[in-house]
């Protein structure tokens, strides 16, 4: 129930901003944007590209996720890999690979950790904190990404929140409440990361953007590239979908 | 001319200049026994400890040390191995693939450093078989895996188990593998032994995807002092690689060892005073000795700078001879423990045992060590015996005539 | 009758005398100074890894061990610190709350061992904050951290950053937290520095869930010779605890004292030998000098072991006036330096980096004076003995005839 809550709060929001008409908060925003992403349930098929100065690669992974606290994953090419599932629970991370045939829980000390050579860690994907909860929200302005109008908005963590960032700028369209670009930033304003969204297409019925880049800004010639190539929503998807047994039937 | 009176002086008696040649004589020889065992002594410590670790030079591709990346690997070159083939201070090197990797048991997991091995070839540098308590050692062809004790122990596994393992492989791949346990070693340093795996060169590059790569190659060499020359030639005939000492790899031992050598000096202090004491005792002794014939020479007209001249230069002589004399009879002394080491026993064998080091003192043979302390000895004689210029100019003929 | 005459041969030539005095006085500060040195040396590096980390008793839940699993508490923990509180030999009590997890900044993450500490008790057990090098050891604000300076290079962080903590909590659920860099410290082991770091107690244990349960009980003594006999009382008063000295966590700090002492003896044994030379060769020369003073004497009619007896005496009784002599000077030089302490950076460089901590305070026993004493005073005797013997060789007319 508690997890309903922002959801609630945020429908109860989008309502009286409809009948108002006046300019929503930053927070507001941030948390349509949120609930824009996590919707009751996914299934995504994408291609994950690793670009490093030296080499690139390529992999199919098809994912089913549902709310924020269960997804699964399974590799479907190149074929030496195909097969691998990661399963995520609430925080808990797990591993199968068929050639082993045993299912292995990332330790704590993994989260820091690539997530399959990626530049996101597994930290990324079990998330600690809230976009919502742990960042105080303030509206800088209007801009444009790709002919779609933006909101620029800086997300500055809570003192006691667990985030690594000095701060975070987010930039969010206006019409779908799309988060279309993410910048982290260190405590010395330095910035880190990049994330950013583009090719808005409309899939399974939700307009989204169907390629995200991760750009680490310190590391020339590195990123990693996730494009859509089918999504489908909100289908019913059972709990125990999410479960070790489950890793290695899943096709 | 004052050199062939202080010539002449010197064998006129003959017994006198034993006695003070002897006493420089032995304490040049105790300096470079002193110094010589305690060289050896950390020569024995570092190179026993970096043969089990990084060796004393590695090679890398340029940039692995800092980001230890799997992807930053390098390929095999036929170059690079007739080079470390024909380099005179190489003894052995060893190619090795190190990288992150997950071990788990199924119930328990943890990251651990896998590295990838010429099991015969590493025995000879690491001593590595010495260390294996369950099981057997690897062979070049095994497709087995040998475990450190503290990881064993954690996993909760035993020999004929089998691990699986987890990990990045080359430029993004995924690796997976299981592999049954051959054998368990222990390490004597406990971050170590919590942490290593060991596969065989080929298994370790199938599970990273690597084809023919090493992370590094290990040099042991014959003369540490040498390390920094080699690595120079390394570099300027085959460029392109990132060449790192010891010293670099392992800046903690380097301390600790310069920390010992400031202990030594101290001790070097001790000594020297000692020996300082001995050689004045003998030239003071010698100018008493001689008082009389000083008395007879300035009372017919010598000059006493000039006496004080030659009889300088007379212990100057003494002393050089001493010297080079003690210089050549420490040689078969250093070299007869060179080859009969000193054994320890008592708690010193139990470190080593500990550490996995020889509980022996052998003194290092290095010559430089011989000169540097023949001439620290030479320089406490000769200001030592300017002693004689305050003692000739005090002297009264007629008391010294009579003493 | 011999006494006498030896007694007087003494003051006879005071500088000859003197020369052997002193040379017994000197070998005897060297002994005793190289020991005191050592055992200083030995007693700083057990005190650098008691009081920066160890302390001198550990008290754990034996469940807790090598995996560190939060809900291994000390049952009743805070009874059991309040007890060793009022406890007369205890110097200071520190109850840690202690769990394994990941730092994480925004450039990276790594492994460490959290400590949870109460500041104010913490100060009194381990050295780590006065070895604060930036910042401060805690400022009483909430969620504090304290890092090492290795750590903080690693995460390329600096003080007042903000950094996340991520450990399981009692629950077994991943949390985190975020903290502020109050003070970035540098001990003498940069292993422990990029491994261990330390918060507020409450703060930590908050975020683990165990409310006020203790993981860990450190103890420091007031008098360090007393921790076995302490500790096994402690043993049999908590029979279901893990009572451990500093010993038996770190076994490797007690033979590295043994192995330290056999270095000395061996040292000790190269200088007593250099001393010996050193006491033969002014001897020599000194009996050279009385050849015919010998010759005289045999000639009218001093048989020869009278003689030899004489000039043994004559280094006894020199060695009787030298060896208290020694013993002043020693106490007086010893004492300076055990108060102002050898700055032993002065030698390396590489301790240099440390700053603080670098002295070595050299530190008598009086049951080491008897010990030296008595190998100094053999070593003299002995060395006495063959110059005598050479006093015995002249032929009275060729002696007397000399010169």
């Amino acid at each position: 129930m508690k997890k309903l809550l922002p959801f609630f709060l945020a429908a109860v929001m989008v309502l009286t901003l409809s009948f108002t008409g006046e300019e929503p908060t930053a927070k507001e925003i941030v948390t349509k944007a949120e609930n824009n992403i996590h919707g009751l349930s996914s299934q995504i098929e994408m291609t994950i590209q690793i670009i490093r100065p030296t080499w690139t690669r390529s992999m199919t992974v098809k994912t089913w996720t549902k709310g924020e606290d269960y997804s699964i994953s399974i590799v479907t090419a190149p074929a030496k890999d195909a097969g691998t599932v990661f399963l995520k629970r609430v925080k808990e991370i797990w591993n199968w690979v068929p050639s082993i045939e045993r299912v292995v829980k990332l330790p704590p000390s993994m989260m820091a950790q690539s997530w399959m050579g990626t530049d996101f860690t597994n930290d990324d994907l079990v998330k600690a904190s809230s976009r919502i909860d742990d960042y105080t929200h303030k509206l800088l302005g209007d801009t444009t990404i790709a002919n779609r109008k933006c909101w620029k908005i800086e997300m500055t963590p809570l003192p006691n929140a667990a985030v690594i960032w000095g701060k975070v700028n987010i930039w969010i369209d206006q019409k779908d409440y799309l988060e279309l670009r993410l910048e982290f930033y260190d405590e010395d304003n330095k910035l880190v990361n990049i994330l950013q969204s583009s090719d808005i297409k409309t899939m399974g019925g939700r307009t989204m953007p169907s390629k995200m880049e991760m750009i680490p800004a310190e590391k020339k010639g590195q990123e990693t590239i996730i494009i859509y190539n089918s999504a489908t929503f909100d289908q019913k998807i059972d709990d125990d979908f999410f479960t070790t047994q489950n890793m290695k039937k899943i096709k | 001319m004052y050199f062939r009176l202080a010539w002449r002086n010197m064998w006129r008696s003959r017994r006198r200049t034993l006695i003070t040649i002897s006493s420089i004589f032995f304490a040049v020889i105790f300096a470079i026994l002193m110094r010589v065992m305690m060289v050896g002594v950390f020569d024995r410590m570092i190179s026993d400890t970096v043969s089990m670790s990084c060796g004393y030079i590695q090679i890398h591709h340029t940039g692995y040390w800092d980001n230890r990346s799997i992807d930053s690997t390098m390929e095999e070159s036929p170059k690079l191995t007739s080079l470390l083939n024909n380099e005179k201070q190489i003894i052995s090197w060893v190619p090795r693939l190190e990288t992150f990797a997950l071990a788990s048991s199924g119930e328990q997991t943890k990251g651990i450093m896998l590295m990838g091995i010429e099991p015969a070839k590493e025995d000879s540098v690491s001593k590595l078989s010495k260390k294996i308590i369950a099981g057997k050692y690897l062979a070049d062809s095994d497709k087995g895996i040998m475990l450190a004790e503290g990881l064993a122990t954690y996993l909760k596994l035993k020999v004929n188990d089998t691990v699986i393992l987890l990990g990045q492989g080359y430029e993004g791949s995924m690796a997976a593998g299981k592999y049954p346990i051959k054998g368990i070693a222990r390490l004597p340093i406990p971050d170590m032994n919590k942490a290593m795996a060991w596969l065989p060169m080929k298994s370790s590059r199938d599970f990273s995807s690597t084809g023919a790569r090493y992370t590094s190659i290990s040099i042991m060499i014959q003369d540490r002092d040498k390390v920094d020359e080699v690595k120079q030639s390394i570099i300027k005939q085959e460029p392109g690689y990132e060449v790192m000492t010891w010293q670099e790899m392992l800046p903690e031992l380097d301390q600790t060892f310069q920390a010992k050598m400031g202990q030594n000096v101290i001790m070097s202090g001790i000594l020297y005073m000692v020996i300082a004491f001995g050689i004045f005792g003998t030239i003071l002794m010698m100018l008493n000795e001689r008082m009389h014939e000083f008395g007879i020479l300035i009372a017919i007209g010598m000059k006493k700078g000039i006496l004080a001249r030659v009889v300088v230069m007379e212990m100057i002589l003494m002393s050089v001879v001493g010297t080079l004399l003690g210089m050549i009879g420490a040689f078969p002394i250093v070299l007869y423990f060179r080859l009969h080491p000193i054994h320890m026993g008592g708690s010193w064998a139990q470190v080593a045992a500990k550490f996995n080091f020889q509980p022996i003192i052998q003194p290092s043979m290095d010559l430089h060590h011989f000169i540097i302390q023949g001439y620290a000895v030479l320089s406490i004689a000769i200001v030592l015996s300017l002693y004689a210029i305050f003692k000739i100019h005090k002297i009264k003929a007629i008391e010294a005539i009579n003493s | 009758m011999l006494f006498k005459v030896a007694w007087r041969n003494i003051w006879r030539n005071t500088t000859r005398s003197l020369v052997v005095i002193a040379s017994v006085a000197a070998g005897l500060l060297a002994g005793m100074f190289l020991i005191a040195f050592f055992q200083g040396f030995v007693k700083q590096d057990v005190n650098n890894a008691v009081e920066a980390q160890l302390a001198h008793i550990q008290i754990h839940n034996p469940a807790f061990g090598d995996d560190k699993d939060v809900n291994d508490t000390i049952t009743n923990a805070s009874a059991i610190v309040e007890k060793l509180r009022k406890d007369v030999n205890v110097k200071s009590v520190s109850g840690r709350a202690i769990t394994m997890g990941m730092i994480s900044s925004s450039s990276t993450a790594s492994g460490v061992e959290i400590h949870g500490v109460n500041p104010g008790d913490e100060k009194n057990i381990s050295s780590i904050s006065q070895n604060v090098v930036e910042g401060v050891y805690f400022d009483g604000k909430k969620n504090e951290i304290v890092i090492g300076k290795k750590l903080a290079d690693k995460l390329g962080v600096k003080l007042h950053n903000k950094i996340v903590l991520t450990f399981q909590s009692k629950s077994g659920d991943l949390t985190a937290g975020s903290f502020r860099i109050a003070g970035i410290f540098r001990s003498r082991n940069s292993a422990f520095d990029e491994m261990t770091v330390f918060t507020n107690f409450d703060d930590v244990a908050q975020l683990l869930g165990t409310g006020n349960g203790i993981h860990e009980i450190a103890i420091l003594l007031k008098d360090g010779q007393k921790v076995d006999t302490l500790a096994a009382g402690y043993k049999s008063q908590y029979p279901k605890l893990l009572v451990q000295t500093w010993g038996e966590i770190e076994p490797e700090m007690g033979l590295l004292t043994g192995l330290m002492d056999q270095m000395m003896y061996i040292i000790m044994g190269i200088i007593l030998l250099a001393l010996m030379f050193g006491i033969i060769n002014t001897m020599l020369m000194a009996v050279l000098e009385r050849q015919r003073e010998f010759g005289m004497l045999m000639a009218i009619g001093m048989n020869k072991p009278r003689v030899f007896i004489m000039v043994m005496l004559e280094s006894i009784m020199l060695t009787c006036v030298g060896i208290p002599i020694g013993i002043l000077l020693t106490i007086g030089i010893v004492d300076y330096f055990a108060k102002y302490g050898i700055n032993m950076s002065a030698f390396s460089k590489a301790l240099s980096q440390f700053g603080v901590g670098n002295y070595v305070y050299p530190e008598l026993h009086s049951s080491m004076f008897l010990s030296v004493t008595i190998m100094t005073a053999i070593t003299a005797i002995l060395s006495a003995i063959y110059p005598a013997y050479k006093a015995l060789q002249f032929k009275p007319a060729v002696a007397i005839h000399q010169i």
